[in-house]
Order: structure tokens, then sequence, then C-alpha cells
């Protein structure tokens, strides 16, 4: 009886090159734990306790304003492994709070296949783990600094990697020769470097879940207009009155912005439109907030005196002065453009 | 001999940096941009103090190297520590690239912990660095005397072209992969008719069994004792330990065809056939005749988790 076959296919040999990748990985990385052995006390007696007066010197304010192609330093409290200075480059940011962040390596050369050397020369950048990039609260990457920026060429090279992670697939040509070997073994020690390098994201993701569960907490409470115009939440019973202000002459629309600020305490302020018919979207911008807002904070759009009330959701954007709305369809951002009656409200905390 | 105190204070006096010199330095983005003597002076230190203390532990010469004893590049030690640490554009000093300052300063509480953070960064990450592109090894000791396994950090000999051939050429055959996108589609209708033949194998009641083991391996769960507690078995444990074996053998004995005749090629099929079979185990586990095997899985899935 004739056999049938299994179909036929091809697999190819690795270039040297990349084999060479894997040889100096392997000794960089035995050095690695030797010399963290050697310093494990001294790291322990490192770690700050939370809470306690920081260095009084100043630092530097965090570039709040999140683009793609950033690469960015994160803040200590971000980061669970008190001595790693994890910088991360920006694939995406979101229009749903979220930013899609890959992290770059602390080893010079790629550990496997989604690890991709960039070819920049600074020491902490050589190589991005796209297998570890992940989304983030766009308002906590927000509270970091930009130290250089990806040219638009390598955040597309990334962002083809990126892709291929995700998938499985294999990049071609010469960004094949500029990624890691496969993992085939499961006893294969890079495992265990990807189950350090994972865990370096535990703070951020939790943090990235909380940011979800109040954007959607948020999203379900129902608000009820006075007929004086005040906005009240049905659930707690509060009120917000509509405050005087003189009517504009400039023939600009204004909307009323309550920052829900955590512990039930609010911040109020206005913000002026600006309608961008191109995008169908409608920013917002804050006029003097008291208090300094981030990007990728979740915000609400209502406004009264329609059939149906206006209720849209949109967040922070920019360095988060701004509010963005952005609608889906023609109909839907005539909508937006109501021009009365306006409430803005933003969850800060 | 001098008293004890004296040598603690020079010491002291050799490595310390006081806060203002820590202040211009922060500001002024570089040694080099420092206009204060004693500024320069203790940063200078401070680099040949905690590099060369890195380095020497591993090898004095490279100590030497880059630590300058004899005074010609004084402030060599702390530029490269200065060079390791940039993470800005190349070829410039932008500021932004220096952000590792503010992220010192904004996680330490005091000097003294902004100066250990940093010393900690050059005894680890510097250290590292220098002694990768030194060429340094490392190497699995047997203490003598205790029987302790030990890593020793040795000066390799320059690998000789021959040297290097040798350790490249062990990694042949255990790294293959698709040459291109038509490869990939190939190998993954290979692996799908596999995945496929391989479930299939393992119909029937006599190989019930074995089925509920591979889906117990592909969900993780290697606990045989609550297989066997789970009641969806009826036989001893040394007969489902053979089971299992079985199980792998079949899963190792895949006749992959010609294009498949090197361990890394096989290695690599394996991974690839893996998700496929589970998406089928998935698929099977989602009908109702089979909900109390899916019941066990998830339930003990989530033990192992645990």
């Amino acid at each position: 009886m004739a056999k049938i076959d299994s179909p036929a296919f091809k697999l190819s040999a690795v270039s040297e090159t990349r084999k060479r990748f894997l040889l100096r990985w392997r000794l960089e990385r035995k050095l690695d734990l030797e010399l963290r052995e050697a310093q494990a006390e001294q790291e322990q007696s490192l770690v700050a306790e939370r809470g306690l007066t920081r260095y009084g010197s100043s630092f530097r304010p965090f570039d709040t304003d999140v683009r793609e192609g950033d690469i960015r330093l994160l803040r200590q409290a971000d980061v669970p492994d008190f001595s790693r200075f994890l910088y991360v480059a920006v694939l995406y940011v979101r229009d749903n709070f979220t930013s899609v962040v890959a992290p770059f390596s602390s080893y010079s050369v790629p550990a496997c296949k989604d690890e991709w050397l960039t070819g920049l020369a600074s020491e902490p950048l050589k190589v991005l783990q796209l297998w570890n990039a992940q989304p983030v609260a766009t308002k906590d990457i927000a509270q970091s600094w930009r130290t250089h920026m990806l040219d638009e060429g390598m955040l597309s090279q990334a962002r083809t990697l990126y892709k291929h992670a995700v998938d499985g697939s294999w990049p071609q040509g010469h960004l094949r020769e500029r990624v890691g070997l496969a993992i085939l073994n499961p006893a294969d020690e890079r495992l265990a470097y990807q189950h350090e390098e994972l865990a370096l994201f535990t703070g951020l993701r939790k943090r990235l879940f909380r940011v979800s569960e109040r954007a959607d907490s948020l999203a379900k409470r129902t608000v009820q207009f006075t007929p004086g115009g005040a906005l009240a939440f049905s659930d707690t019973g509060h009120v917000y009155e509509k405050p005087d202000r003189l009517a504009a002459d400039s023939g600009d629309v204004f909307a009323e912005v309550i920052v829900l600020c955590g512990d039930g305490e609010t911040v109020t302020t206005k913000a002026r439109r600006e309608a961008d018919a191109t995008h169908k979207t409608v920013r917002w911008h804050l006029d003097g907030c008291a208090v300094s807002l981030l990007p990728g904070l979740p915000a609400y759009l209502y406004a009264i005196g329609r059939k149906k009330p206006l209720n849209t959701a949109g967040q922070t954007v920019g360095d988060g002065s701004v509010v963005s709305f952005k609608a889906e369809s023609e109909p839907a951002f005539s909508r937006l453009l109501a021009d009365s009656g306006l409430w803005i409200v933003i969850q800060y905390e | 001999m001098r008293p004890e105190g004296v040598v603690t204070m020079a010491k002291t006096q050799m490595c310390a940096v006081d806060a203002a010199s820590w202040h211009e330095w922060k500001e002024a983005c570089s040694i080099e941009n420092c206009e204060r003597d004693i500024t320069i002076s203790q940063l200078v230190a401070f680099g040949r103090h905690r590099l060369g203390n890195a380095l020497r532990r591993y090898s004095p010469e490279t100590a030497n190297l880059y630590c300058d004893p004899d005074g010609r590049n004084l402030r060599g030690a702390w530029l490269k520590v200065e060079q390791y640490l940039y993470a800005g554009a190349p070829g410039t000093q932008e500021r932004s690239g220096k952000a590792y300052k503010d992220r010192l300063v904004e996680g330490c509480r005091n000097i003294a912990h902004f100066e250990a953070a940093l010393t900690l960064k050059i005894q680890r990450e510097m250290t590292r660095w220098i002694l990768a592109d030194e060429g340094f090894d490392i190497v699995q000791k047997t203490d003598a005397e205790t029987g302790h396994k030990k890593y020793v950090v040795t000066r390799a000999q320059n690998l000789s072209e021959e040297e290097l051939d040798d350790a490249l050429a062990q990694l042949d055959g255990c790294y293959n992969e698709p040459g291109t996108e038509e490869d990939e589609d190939a190998i993954l209708r290979a692996a799908e008719y596999q995945a496929r033949k391989v479930w299939q194998s393992l119909d029937g009641e006599e190989r019930s069994a074995q089925r509920l083991l591979l889906a117990c391996l592909l969900n993780n769960i290697w606990d045989m004792k609550a297989v066997l507690a789970s009641g969806l078995v009826s036989c001893k444990q040394s007969q489902l330990y053979n089971e299992r074996k079985t199980v792998l053998g079949l899963l190792d004995s895949i006749d992959w065809g010609p294009g498949c005749p090197e361990t890394g090629q096989r290695a690599y099929m394996t991974r690839q056939l893996i998700p496929l079979l589970k998406n089928i185990c998935a698929e099977w586990l989602s009908s109702v005749e089979n909900s109390k095997t899916r019941l066990f899985i998830e339930t003990a899935g989530c033990d192992t988790r645990l």
C-alpha cells in the first residue's frame, strides 16, 4: 500500500552571524549571572522603601507627550528591579488609553528570534525585545523621559518585527540577519531570561488593568441634567452646578470640565473646542486646569438639549491638556458638534 | 606604618563626591563641561576607584587598561561610565540621552543611595560589557576543598579561527528555519497534517488514556497522581506512566519525511506542531461528551498555575 507522506517542506541552515549572536549572548548571560550573584547583597540594600523622602536634588520633569517612535527611560517606580534602567520604544499610541511599547534588552546581541539588533550605537539601546512588546497605560508611559527617537525607517522595521513576533512568522531579507535564533528546546536557558524580562512589566500591567476598570466604570455611570444646566451623577448624587461665565463673543464653543481626582475630590475648569472635520475629531483645549493631567486618561463628553443625550468616550492627548473625541462616522461627528450644555468628565485617578 | 584612621580617611577622600559636585555634573551634562576643579577631581577618583575595583576582581590588567594607573588619561574611567550609560542620539551629547541621571535622582533617597546605585551599575553592567568585549569567559569550577561548584571568570585565550569554528560547528544542525515565506507555508501545512495524524492515531477506546494524557500534556498538566485521582482513567499508576511514555514517544517519532533529517529540524517542526495540536485538542474538549475531561483540565490547570 502506498504510504501517504507528510507534505514536503524545506528548512534552511542559519547564518554564521546569527550563530555568533547566540555564542556572545550565552557569554554575556553567564557573566551577568556571576556579577549579579557577586553584587546581590549590595543590591538588596539599595531598594528604596516606598514613601521615603527622595534625594533632595531635583530631576528633569517627565516628557509627558507620548509619541510613536519615542525611546523612553521608565521611572524607578514602574520597574520592580531597582538596578535596571528600563528603556522602551513606543511602537503605537492607541485611542483606548494604551500604548504598545517594546523594551530594550540589557545584552548587546539578540537572544532569540524576536529580538532585533537595532544598529543604535548606545549600549543600552542595542537590542529591542519585540517578543516582550506589550500594551501599557499611556498615562504611565507619559511619566518617563524621552531619550531618543526611532527614525521613520527604524520604527517601520520595529513594527514589522512586532507583527512577526505576534504571528510567529519570520522576517525576510536583511531583517532576518539582525534577529536571533529561535528557542526550540524547553530547557533552553533563554526561557529563564524571558521569564525575568516579562516580570519587569508586572507593575505596569496591573496599572493598565486598573485604568481599564476605571474607564469601564466611568462609561457605566449615568448622568442627569437639571433644568438649570447642572450635571448630576445618578449613582452618587453629586451635582455640579454650571458656573456663571461671561458669554464668549469670539464664536468659540466651551464645555464645563470635571476632573475626578479620586477620594471624591474634583477639580473643575473649562475647555475650548477645536473641530477637525478631516479626521472626524473634536479636541477640547483645557483652560488653566488646577491639576496637571497626563495623556491617556479616560474622558466622557455629555451634552443636553437633544432628543438623545450625547455620551461619547475619548481621552486626554498630547501633554494631557487636550481632550480628544474621535467619531467613527460623519453623523457621529455631527453629533459631536453640539454647541451648548456641554460637560466633559475626566477620570484622573 | 600609617595609623588606620589615616588610611580610612585617605580612601574616603579618594572616592567621595560631595553634593555640590554631583549637582554640577548633573547640570553640566558631562565631566568635560564641569568647571570646578574639585568636581572634576572627585568624579575622576570615583570613576577610577569604582570601575577599577570591579574589574580588578577579575582582571588587574583590564582594570589598568581602563583606569589608567599611570595618570595619562585621568578622566578615562569616568568618561567610560558616561559613555556606557548614554542612551541618546549617536555622536551628540544631548541632555535627553542622559536621562539616566534623572532616573538615579528620582529613584534614590539620598546621596549615599545615589552613589551606591551608580556603583552597582558600574560593577554589574559596565563590568559585564567590558569583560565581554575584552574576550573574557566564565567557567564552572569545583572547589577542591569544599566541593562547592562556582563560576570563575577567566581570561579566555583569544579564540583562534579554528576554535571559533568549533564553537559554531556545535550549533550546526541545532537551528534551522524556513528560508522564505513559501517555506513557512509549506511547514505550516506539514505541521497541520501531522497534528491531525497524531490526534487521529489516538482514536478508539483502547487509546483513550493516551488521548487524555496528550490533552493533559498539551495543557501543562504533568501530575499523574492528579490524573489518576480524577477517575477519568482506570489503570494503575505505573501503567499510566507507561502510557505517558508512549505518548511522548509518539511525538518524538513523527516521520517528517526526507526534508527533516537533523535534530534541530525535528525540534523546529515539533515546536510548530504543538500549538496546532493544542487547537485540535481544544476543539475536542469543547464537545459535550468531553465536558468532564475539560472540567478536570481547567481545574488542574488552575492548580498548576497556583
